[in-house]
């Protein structure tokens, strides 16, 4: 029965995972109890577990669950820190914002942030008057009677530090188990 | 000795050449003010004139716009006029820019129709008394490069504060405007490739992208 | 460029061709040597009822300053110039749902030119839509910039090879100039201050 060749039946039963049937393998695929000393403290265990009472078991758990959810803490509370951290030095390196560049290519574009007080008359607007260069002083610049309305700037001044604020925030609120 | 040919039949040809540069490839992205001076270091060195410098600009754009109204759609045409402050005599310019091209998502580029010319300074005056309304205005200031056939620009952008140009302005956002394009004739796409090339060059400073600024009116 | 009178000359029994003839035998008698041909030509777009009242541009080009498109626009109170690119004109076919032209308006001047010492003269037959109007002399004076100081040298001058139809005062345009520097654009008010005469005149019985 045992041949150190290769056995083409066997391993054509097995699929061929099992292609010879050598004395020195066969111990191994034959086996169906545990080595002595592993037996022994598979028993060891067994018979400590049926004696333990249901309240120490209960305590056990208990301290075994605090143990653990101590651990869990530390790491949590390690891996929020490492992630703001990185993500902060992230920030620093990062040389555009996302929302400034939107601002601006809409400023420039649309003239968004940038438009003159609405008209209701539909004539023109009476700023351009204003606005209108005289062909020989262009250095001064005529005077403009701006009538942007002040609510205007205030949208566009409080645009620009939000932009900022939204980037740190964003980096806490990306942790993935958040609680 | 022939009769020299009307300015109206050599624009014709020359459009039917396709020699008039009618169309902007464009890019655009910002960079924040703390490193403006390390995207202006990086791009002294990339692009052409490297001794003598970039050129700084100092201009006030005003942007026009002639309305019809219309059973249907209101009829409505764009135009922009630029001027330096910083160059007393230099010409004005007027351009016209037109909708971006929508179509091929593959292609690197905002493509739109440009035309661009040198005007003189009455045109505040013409486009107003023509039925033009003026729209919006700022300030710009800030530093061209060239690089072939490419201009790129820094460039912060200022809100007017109602007073004249150069006083009052506060700046729109904390950073610089960057413009990457090109004025070509209709139909050069391969350009839209160097420029791309050209971007990448610029990361991770700078993000030059296409943006359709249409699409961000209604998202803010 | 220098000082520039446009005066009309009047074609009394001859046709077009046969005036210009005349003239150029006159100018090259004083020493005149042609060189090439001018053109100056004229387009005009009226703005659209949508916009309100009714503005006019005149788009012109003179083959002297041949990078150059100039335009007048007309309100009916002012009259403002621009002078830009050859580019207006693609910019002006852009516009063309708001300002639209009426072809039949399409006003030119052309004709031989001859350079004579620090003169230059220009004999431009008149077509509107491409029917004859008349004849219009073109002379320039180029060392001076400054109408009041060559206007005398200039009416000597016209009246010495046009003889009694030379003019006698300068141009309605130039009177309140007179002082003034003179540049392309005011040529050009004056081109088209007379092709608005030549398109208010009735044909010439004489056809080019």
């Amino acid at each position: 029965m045992l041949s150190p060749e290769r056995d083409e039946q066997l391993a054509q039963m097995t699929e061929h995972r099992v292609t010879t049937f050598a004395h020195d393998l066969v111990p191994d695929y034959l086996r169906t109890k545990l080595e002595p000393l592993a037996e022994n403290k598979m028993l060891q265990l067994e018979h400590k577990a049926q004696n333990l009472q249901c309240d120490n078991a209960q305590k056990q758990i208990a301290a075994y669950q605090k143990v653990v959810s101590h651990v869990w803490d530390i790491v949590s509370k390690a891996r929020e820190e490492w992630e703001v951290e990185s993500s902060s030095r992230g920030n620093t390196q990062q040389n555009s914002s996302v929302a400034d560049t939107h601002s601006l290519v809409a400023a420039v574009g649309m003239g968004k942030g940038l438009k003159l007080g609405p008209n209701p008359n539909g004539q023109p607007n009476p700023t351009s008057g204003g606005m209108m260069v005289a062909p020989q002083g262009r250095t001064g610049g005529p005077p403009g009677q701006g009538q942007i309305p002040p609510s205007t700037q205030a949208m566009t001044m409080n645009k620009a530090p939000s932009a900022i604020k939204t980037n740190i925030k964003s980096a806490a609120q990306m942790h993935p188990y958040g609680r | 000795m022939s009769t020299p040919g009307t300015a109206m039949d050599s624009l014709s040809a020359a459009l039917k050449c396709n020699i008039i540069p009618n169309q902007e490839y464009l890019l655009q992205g910002s960079v924040l003010d703390q490193y403006v001076e390390v995207l202006l270091h990086r791009l002294r060195g990339l692009c052409d004139n490297v001794d003598s410098g970039p050129e700084s600009f100092h201009d006030h754009e005003l942007c026009f716009t002639l309305r019809a109204a219309n059973t249907g759609a209101p009829m409505v045409l764009p135009l922009r006029v630029r001027r330096a402050l910083d160059v007393n005599d230099a010409p004005f310019q007027l351009r016209y820019v037109g909708q971006q091209e929508l179509g091929d998502k593959n292609r690197p580029t905002v493509v739109r129709s440009s035309i661009d010319m040198a005007c003189s300074s009455t045109i505040v005056e013409f486009l107003t008394e023509l039925g033009c309304r003026l729209d919006f205005e700022y300030i710009a200031r800030g530093y061209m490069f060239r690089k072939g056939r490419m201009k790129i620009t820094v460039s912060k952008i200022f809100k007017m504060g109602g007073n004249k140009p150069g006083e009052g302005v506060e700046p729109i956002s904390q950073s610089y405007l960057v413009e990457l394009s090109v004025l070509a004739p209709s139909g050069q796409d391969a350009i839209g490739e160097d420029m791309r090339v050209f971007a990448e060059q610029l990361r991770p400073l700078v993000q030059l992208e296409k943006i359709d600024y249409k699409r961000l009116g209604n998202m803010m | 460029m220098g000082v520039t009178i446009l005066t009309q000359f009047p074609t009394e029994n001859r046709t077009g061709p046969q005036t210009i003839d005349v003239l150029s035998k006159r100018i090259m008698a004083l020493g005149a040597i042609q060189q090439g041909q001018f053109l100056v030509d004229c387009e005009t777009y009226t703005s659209v009822q949508q916009l309100g009242p009714q503005r006019t541009v005149h788009v012109l080009h003179n083959s002297e300053q041949p990078a150059t498109v100039f335009s007048l626009l007309e309100t009916g109170t002012k009259t403002i110039p621009l002078a830009t690119d050859g580019l207006f004109d693609l910019l002006m076919m852009k516009m063309s749902s708001f300002y639209t032209s009426k072809k039949q308006t399409k006003a030119e001047s052309k004709g031989p030119r001859y350079e004579i010492g620090d003169f230059c003269v220009k004999l431009g037959t008149v077509t509107v839509s491409s029917n004859f109007k008349g004849i219009l002399v073109e002379v320039e004076y180029r060392p001076c910039v400054v109408p009041a100081m060559c206007w005398d040298l200039l009416k000597e001058f016209l009246q010495g090879f046009l003889g009694l139809s030379g003019p006698t005062n300068p141009p309605a345009y130039l009177q309140n100039r007179m002082q003034e520097i003179y540049s392309p654009i005011d040529t050009i008010h004056q081109y088209l201050e007379h092709f608005t005469l030549f398109r208010k005149s009735p044909v010439e019985a004489n056809v080019n």
